[in-house]
């Protein structure tokens, strides 16, 4: 009972408050009981050191709009407990209706003070009750943010008196949009700035002092968790046809089965538990071709993850159980990587060299001559200039770009068919350097035949050649 | 998955069985382009319609000359255009191998081509970025080219479809021997369709060249 220790100062306008309907912690507020043990203490205790008889008849406390009531603490708290997020500290953002500021306004003309701040009591009994509930302590640089909204649809227009009245600072615009008609410029802002300006006498006649008595109770409208997001950096492999590097659909169907962001996304996101996740891949490769080799860096970001303490050993599981069921989407190198290190990935893609393999078709055999000529000049630098390839010039502006193709080497296999290799600079369009996109790329594979019609049947990534993220040392 | 993947570095290996159907492609070695493009043929107004008069003029210009005592006269098949649709919708225009300036029996009478010459707006227009701003905007019957043959004909050239002219080909008005030493490389143009409906976009082609 020592937090009540100065209740003697609140006896005084204990009662009248009580008689209004205001509950005990607001009582406490409008005495401007510092914020302390106090604000802890059971409505019971606290009567009964003010000498109050409890009659059965409460509804909800008019100041507050018994927001400061332990159901709703305890449903916060609750909340938050349940996702279970692992993180040892905690910075609570509060909103609160509208109607609350003039209800405190009117709080303080009946009490002849300013009571201590709504934000101010609810963050600290929060604090309070998380920190015995959860074990997290309250901090305001914490990067774990919960914020919760209290919504009052009954007092919605308790400022309304204000917009109207003479001299008035609100100015409010009011318009139609989409069909809806809305209202705008009574912000909670406008709103605090007004009251200061606002004179006691229209309060109490307009509004009403204290606070005029309400039907329900304040409810909470929304808890909104915000963390900083985990980053899992990889490389992945595409080791069969027909699967997208994120979800393919169109007119509502989904055009692959399968994407590389769902295989490897979708166990990460049970591990860590986080609302979503975003795939970033270091440049991709279309649905029909595969990735091979050491496979393609790609970052994977999870938002608001609920685990962030993730041992090597969990999340190498991930991959070591695509290994070992022979999925067709297998990853090396899984592992989490630092914020900073994203932007590697957006780099390599524009820099990096790539090698491809890819199966050719072509309508006449070459003779020798001609393949050894395509092999010599294959053996250093070959300038392609591109006009963006007419399957992509819907979506892409028409450029011609420049490439080179550092190295290529043609092999004849059988009959009409030869399998080319070419290390090629980022951003190549291999497929249209082949069968020379209706001459649009030049020269192609076809042109350097000696015009001879060329198709690719099969193309296949070998290498990426970006080094990231570093290999795990066991 | 029919397999396992060992997800090693694997040496590429190529299954060519399963390629055989690809021997029709010998034949005919621009059928590799059926894998890409759907192709449909564009219908010319006829010239008993009415319209303008630069149009039937142009028209009797292709037509056999009544004072022209030559034995063979120049066949009208009603769609000399071909329209290659790729998946995205973009229509890639240019002579279906019927028309008279491939048809190695029409040579007499209609010459080679001399000069492929764009429609002035055509070639003034400015296609920049992602959404084709200033691309030129066209109907159907909208003349896009008119190819001039060292016998004094004119043919014209037209869109085929609804759209905005995405690209047109210069590499075309510099060598007008691609039409027949290259005749993939010759299309005229490529169309952005308004409407991704291809009924709405085939409004006024046929399947085939000698439809009707």
């Amino acid at each position: 009972m020592d937090s009540l220790a100065n209740i003697e100062s609140v006896k005084g306008i204990a009662h009248p408050l009580y008689e209004a309907g205001v509950c005990a912690l607001c009582i406490l507020r409008s005495a401007v009981v510092p914020i302390g043990p106090a604000y802890l203490e059971s409505p019971a205790t606290i009567y009964r050191a003010l000498g109050i008889t409890q009659s059965n008849s409460q509804g909800p406390c008019p100041a507050c709009l018994s927001i400061l009531s332990t159901e709703l603490f305890d449903q916060a708290v609750a909340m938050y407990k349940g996702e279970e997020f692992d993180c040892t500290t905690v910075c609570v953002n509060v909103e609160m209706p509208k109607s609350i500021y003039v209800r405190q306004k009117s709080l303080q003309i009946f009490n002849k003070r300013t009571p201590t701040e709504m934000k101010d009591t609810i963050k600290y009994i929060i604090g309070k009750r998380l920190a015995e509930s959860c074990c997290v302590a309250i901090d305001s640089e914490s990067e774990m943010h919960i914020d919760i909204a209290f919504k009052h649809p009954e007092s919605a227009k308790d400022h309304q008196f204000l917009i109207d009245r003479e001299g008035t600072t609100i100015k409010t615009r009011s318009f139609r949009k989409k069909g809806v008609d809305r209202t705008e410029g009574d912000s909670t802002s406008a709103i605090v700035a007004d009251l200061v300006q606002c004179d006691e006498s229209t309060v109490q006649q307009q509004f009403g002092v204290p606070p005029p008595a309400i039907q329900e109770a304040a409810e909470i409208e929304s808890v909104v968790y915000r963390r900083k997001p985990l980053f899992v950096g990889g490389r992945y492999l595409k080791l069969e046809r027909n699967i997208s590097q994120t979800p393919f659909v169109v007119e509502g169907k989904r055009v692959t089965e399968l994407s590389v962001s769902e295989v490897i996304g979708d166990p990460i996101k049970d591990l860590i538990r986080c609302d979503s996740y975003n795939m970033v891949g270091s440049g991709r490769e279309d649905a029909d071709v595969r990735m091979l080799g050491d496979g393609r860096p790609f970052y994977i970001e999870c938002t608001n993850p609920r685990r962030t303490n993730i041992t090597q050993e969990q999340i190498s599981q991930i991959e070591k159980h695509l290994t070992e069921t022979g999925s067709a989407v297998q990853c090396r190198r899984l592992q989490i990587i630092r914020p900073e290190d994203t932007k590697i990935i957006k780099e390599g893609e524009e820099h990096k060299t790539k090698h491809y393999c890819a199966l050719v078709w072509f309508a006449t055999l070459l003779d020798s001559e001609t393949l050894d000529e395509i092999n010599r000049l294959g053996s250093g630098a070959i300038e392609l200039n591109q006009a963006t390839p007419i399957r992509v010039l819907h979506r892409r502006a028409p450029l011609v770009r420049k490439r080179k193709l550092l190295r290529l080497d043609l092999v004849h296999l059988e009959g009409h068919f030869y399998r080319v290799r070419i290390e090629s600079e980022a951003g190549t369009y291999i497929k249209e350097f082949v069968h020379g996109d209706l001459g649009r790329t030049v020269p192609s594979l076809s042109s350097l035949a000696g015009d001879i019609t060329a198709d690719i049947i099969e193309l296949d990534v070998e290498n990426v050649s970006l080094d990231f993220p570093p290999a795990i040392t066991k | 998955m029919s397999h396992m993947h060992t997800g090693s570095s694997v040496d590429i290996t190529y299954d060519l069985a399963a390629y055989a159907h690809l021997d029709a492609w010998q034949a005919q070695p621009l059928r590799f382009l059926d894998r890409y493009f759907t192709t449909r043929y564009y219908c010319a107004p006829s010239s008993s319609s009415s319209d303008s008069a630069t149009q039937k003029r142009k028209l009797d210009q292709i037509s056999p000359d009544p004072s022209d005592h030559s034995e063979s006269s120049v066949p009208l098949p009603p769609a000399w255009q071909y329209v290659r649709m790729a998946p995205n919708k973009l229509c890639v225009i240019g002579l279906a191998s019927v028309h008279p300036l491939l048809d190695p029996s029409c040579q007499a009478t209609v010459g080679r081509v001399a000069r492929v010459e764009f429609v002035q707006q055509v070639a003034d227009a400015q296609v920049r970025g992602k959404k084709k701003r200033g691309a030129q905007r066209l109907a159907p019957d909208t003349p896009v080219c008119l190819v001039h043959t060292d016998k004094g004909l004119v043919f014209t050239i037209r869109a085929s479809v609804h759209g905005q002219l995405v690209e047109w080909n210069a590499r075309l008005a510099l060598t007008p021997e691609l039409l027949y030493t290259h005749p993939e490389q010759a299309f005229f143009a490529i169309i952005k369709p308004g409407t991704l409906d291809n009924a709405k976009i085939f409004d006024r082609c046929h399947e085939q060249t000698d439809a009707l």
